[in-house]
């Protein structure tokens, strides 16, 4: 399969009052035609961060080196200009919380209609139709009803298939999608990414989908990146990666995520995430690793790929700049 | 907080040092009255008519007054009035309106049903109009004026700290004390009131600014500090009738209400992002 | 009668091994409807919910949000009074007992809360927290107590002196544990203490708080919606829906043999962290929980209820006794086995 996006060595650091926070130290992945790729990692690690440096949507404190191919194209040396035509219409995003991401101001027609106008070029009365033929694809059965609603007259699931069929209006190669499904409950979860899937082997577009829980992964993913701290630790295809996780951090993941279908024991990783404004340095995981050797303190372990389609960054693999 | 936070953020604002200069100088200035003024004497009140209205020059570098005395040693101890006065008013009315306001908020049903009557009877008025109508009963003088301006003026605090007290009562550490029955008394100063002062303060230290300005104005009617006291506001009231021919009688003292004003309001501004977390994130 | 009969009928009868016993609770929230001639509703968010929980045992609550969880458990303690209903806590009546009785109950039963920060006064450092209920008691040597409650809950000297925002998430909901713990409870409500915190750091809460159970022998009701977690801690288990208790038993009860269709639909909505197990989610998922102000006749999950049949929309289902200790609460449940 073709890629199409391709992001290499993506450093993203802020600059704050309290210091510069390394953010993203060197983050590579890609993803191809057709694919949903997950991104897991637990709070603050930089899933929102490389998701909108794809969109270029970073705020101004932010310092960015690196390269993102989109259909091989450096989307970080395009013009705000030409950034501007990307987003929403080849690239569109979902954000975590549907309330806020809807104007509550504004009726769900207006909203939608001025998305489609803009991006396809329509009549209003031929939005009217692409946001009916939209609102039914992300199964909402009465169009009309939802198109005449304000947004806080709808329950969050509905809202967030309309963010959906928004993001989709205008057959978009790529969804970012920044934890749909964290602020839902698990019955309309399981809709929403059901939803997901479903659009995607119709109309075969590619999603990034960031989340926390390894469930979700499970459930839709393809292919998976873990991150930590800034940092792409792992890569692999769904089944490789729960079954034969390499990382020590995946490892440990693994273990501490309780199964709703036995009660096993968890083993909790010691220690907590770092703070980014200091890092630790070589891997950054090295002071919560057991594995840790000396020279986890020392180097950086790159991301190498250690069975076919199966990458990973660590030294107990061996690769990468090892000395 | 950490300190150094905070003074990160208040040096970053040009215009917080600023007022924050402005403020710590009065200060200075109210302290060392005696030192600074070049005739103490004159400042508290003694004529010298000998130099009636002199224009501003080296030896009364803002002039004098109808009754010959230096304005500068006036204005510099009137920077005391005005400071007693202003943060008197303040702090009272923060006493009195800070604890109906939590006792409101805090216990809710018919107690702030009660308060809150009482309260919109005050706000029904507007706040000078009731501290003249409340310094004309009370009689003339400046604690009679002190007392006129923070009667007028609580209600507004009570609002507040009601409204903070509502918030602040929701949160789970307060639900926690209740859980392990810690009684309502010392929830209220504990948790509460110390989580509901960040927007009471910043409120307090711009409204120094403006309980300045308003018991100067009760002096310029007469109502409020008596000659011959070091007043601002007096001053430029006896000033006035000179303006034209003599225009710094009325000015210098005008001025140093103005400055004043400016600074605590530029200081309230500078306290808010220190103690708002958005506004505190926004400036990463 | 002989006399060990008699002994034995005096124990059970006394509910003697049952630290919390919940009685047809309710609890009606008044919300005012419009602005000129103001009507006003009752939100049912706890609705005639009965269980006990034995001493030394977990029981887990879970359901989707809004469906009655947290106002249960802060009903139990009686932060909120409630509308109707009894609970008994080792057979006091919690909900007959005046303000002062109630005061003198209080260090018997504690909560611990979902969001870490918040649950913490930001102004009072690590130790003035948790010293605060130990000082209302009048304990002597509060120092030394707190820095062993310190301990138990894996934290060190150094963090006493801390204030809430200086320590991470996990660090807030152990010193929120060690309040709790400060005055010997035997009883913790646990409301989702977990849900906002990283997995890495949940699983050494959970750890600690199911170690700490045993230490201490201490009684949980743990609300949840994290039905992995439950399994993980919980013996027993409550599904609510809708302000209403619709099935009850044990874990394994519940989760390998769930009898009501809202539980399964719950069950198979659960992500599972195992890609090969993408197939068994065969249950469909249908609709959205209704609005709790008007809630559905009848059966509260009719509207979304593959099973549904005409009784359900007019009748109310009661709690039918499945096995031993296993109850659910749907018309069909016998044609659902
Ligand atoms: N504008 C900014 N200025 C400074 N630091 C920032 C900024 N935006 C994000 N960060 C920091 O970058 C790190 C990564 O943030 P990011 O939002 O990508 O995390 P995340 O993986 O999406 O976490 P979550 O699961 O909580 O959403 C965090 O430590 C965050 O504090
Ligand atoms: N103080 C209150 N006043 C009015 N309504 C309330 C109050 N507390 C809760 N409710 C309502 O009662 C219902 C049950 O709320 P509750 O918080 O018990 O749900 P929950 O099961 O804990 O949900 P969650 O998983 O979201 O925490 C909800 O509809 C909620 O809006
Ligand atoms: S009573 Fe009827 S509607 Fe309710 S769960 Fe059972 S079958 Fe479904
Ligand atoms: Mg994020
Ligand atoms: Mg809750």
């Amino acid at each position: 399969m073709k890629k199409l996006l391709e992001i290499h060595d993506l450093y993203i650091n802020f600059k704050t009052l309290w210091g510069v926070a390394k953010v993203l130290n060197g983050v590579s992945f890609d993803i191809k035609e057709g694919e949903i790729f997950g991104l897991v990692g637990e709070t603050g690690c930089g899933k929102s961060v490389t998701a909108l440096s794809i969109l270029r949507l970073l705020p101004p404190n932010a310092e960015i080196s690196g390269k993102i191919l989109f259909k091989g194209k450096n989307l970080l040396e395009k013009s705000e200009e030409d950034m501007r035509k990307i987003r929403g219409k080849e690239i569109s995003i979902i954000f975590q919380d549907p309330m806020t991401s809807l104007n509550p101001l504004f009726k769900v027609r207006d909203q939608m209609l001025d998305i489609i106008e803009l991006h396809e070029g329509l009549s209003r009365e031929e939005a009217e139709k692409h946001a009916e033929k939209l609102l039914k694809a992300v199964g909402l059965s009465d169009p009309e009803r939802i198109l005449n609603s304000y947004p806080h007259e709808l329950s969050g699931g509905m809202r967030q298939r309309i963010m959906i069929a928004m993001a989709l209006s205008s057959n978009p190669f790529l969804l970012i999608a920044d934890e749909p499904t964290t602020a839902l409950d698990v019955t309309i979860q399981k809709q929403i990414l059901e939803l997901i899937l479903d659009l995607r082997n119709r109309y075969n577009f590619s999603v990034l989908l960031i989340t926390h829980d390894l469930g979700v992964v499970a459930e839709v993913c393809d292919r998976v990146g873990v991150m930590y701290a800034g940092n792409i630790v792992e890569i692999a295809p769904t089944e490789e990666l729960f079954e034969n996780p390499l990382h020590p951090y995946t490892q440990g993941l693994l273990s501490v995520v309780p199964d709703p279908r036995t009660k096993k024991p968890l083993k909790p990783l010691k220690g907590s995430v770092p703070s980014l404004l200091n890092p630790p340095s070589g891997c950054r995981f090295h002071p919560r690793c057991i594995y840790a050797k000396d020279i986890c303190k020392r180097a950086k372990p790159e991301l190498h790929e250690h069975s076919p389609g199966h990458f990973v960054a660590c030294h107990l693999y061996g690769g990468g700049n090892c000395d | 907080m950490r300190k150094e936070e905070t003074i990160k953020i208040l040096l970053r604002n040009k215009l917080s040092i600023v007022g924050l200069s402005i403020i710590v100088a009065l200060i200075i200035i109210a302290i060392l009255a005696s030192v600074l003024a070049p005739y103490p004497d004159q400042a508290l009140g003694e004529p010298n008519l000998k130099e009636r209205l002199q224009p501003p020059s080296r030896i009364h570098p803002f002039g004098t007054d109808h009754l010959g005395r230096d304005i500068l040693s006036r204005v510099i101890y009137g920077a005391r009035t005005s400071l007693v006065v202003g943060f008197s008013v303040v702090l009272l009315a923060l006493l009195i309106g800070v604890s109906l306001g939590l006792i409101a908020g805090y216990f809710g049903g018919k107690v702030d049903l009660i308060i809150m009557r009482i309260t919109d009877i005050f706000l029904a008025f507007p706040p000078l109009l009731l501290a003249l109508l409340i310094a004309t009963t009370l009689g003339r003088g400046m604690l009679n004026a002190i007392l006129a301006l923070a009667i007028s003026w609580w209600p507004w605090y009570t609002r507040l700290a009601r409204g903070m007290a509502i918030s602040v009562k929701e949160r789970p550490y307060v639900e926690a004390s209740r859980a392990m029955g810690i009684s309502d008394w010392k929830i209220m100063i504990r948790h509460v009131l110390p989580n509901s002062l960040s927007p009471i303060i910043v409120q307090a230290t711009m409204d120094m600014g403006s309980a300045i300005l308003e018991a100067a104005a009760l002096s310029f009617l007469g109502l409020g500090v008596q000659p011959p006291t070091p007043d601002w506001g007096l001053m430029v009231s006896e000033g006035k009738n000179y303006f034209l021919n003599y225009w710094w009688y009325p000015v210098f003292p005008g001025l140093a209400i103005f400055i004043t004003v400016m600074a605590f309001n530029l200081l309230g501004d500078a306290v808010r992002e220190v103690i708002d977390p958005r506004l505190r994130r926004r400036l990463l | 009668m002989n006399i060990l009969q008699g002994i034995l009928w005096l124990v059970t009868s006394m509910g003697v091994g049952t630290v919390i016993r919940v009685e047809h609770l309710k609890k009606y929230f008044p919300i005012t409807h419009g602005f000129i001639r103001k009507k006003i509703i009752w939100l049912k968010a706890v609705d005639d919910v009965s269980f006990e929980i034995k001493d030394g045992e977990t029981f887990g609550l879970v359901g989707e949000s809004g469906s009655g969880k947290s106002t249960t458990g802060r009903t139990i303690l009686r932060l909120y009074e409630p509308t109707g209903g009894k609970v008994y806590f080792n057979d006091i009546e919690v909900t007959a007992l005046s303000k002062q009785e109630l005061k003198e109950l209080r260090p018997k039963m504690q909560i611990i809360y979902q969001d870490p920060y918040s649950s913490l006064n930001p102004r009072l450092t690590i130790f003035d927290i948790i010293a605060e209920p130990l000082r209302e008691y009048g304990h002597e040597n509060v120092e030394d107590t707190v820095l062993e409650l310190l301990e138990a809950v894996g934290l060190s000297e150094e963090h006493a002196k801390k204030y809430p925002d200086e320590i991470s998430g996990g660090q807030c909901q152990r010193v929120a544990i060690a309040r709790a713990l400060a005055l010997n409870p035997e009883f913790l409500v646990l409301d989702e203490p977990t849900s906002a915190l990283d997995v890495s750091v949940q699983a050494q809460v959970l750890n600690l708080l199911g170690r700490l159970q045993k230490e201490r022998n201490l009684t949980y009701l743990f609300i949840s919606h994290d039905l992995g977690v439950v399994r993980y801690l919980a013996d027993r288990v409550g599904v609510m829906y809708l302000g209403k208790l619709v099935e009850i038993g044990t874990i394994e009860q519940v989760f390998d043999n769930p009898a009501h269709p809202y539980t399964r639909m719950l069950l198979s909505s659960i992500p599972v962290p195992d890609p090969k197990a993408r197939a068994i989610r065969k249950e469909k998922v249908i609709g959205e929980i209704p609005s709790p102000l008007h809630p559905p006749s009848g059966c509260r999950f009719h509207t979304r209820c593959p099973y549904a049949r005409e009784i359900c929309r007019k009748e109310e289902p009661a709690m039918i006794e499945l096995e031993k200790g296993h109850f659910v609460r749907c018309h069909f449940v016998g044609e659902l086995q």
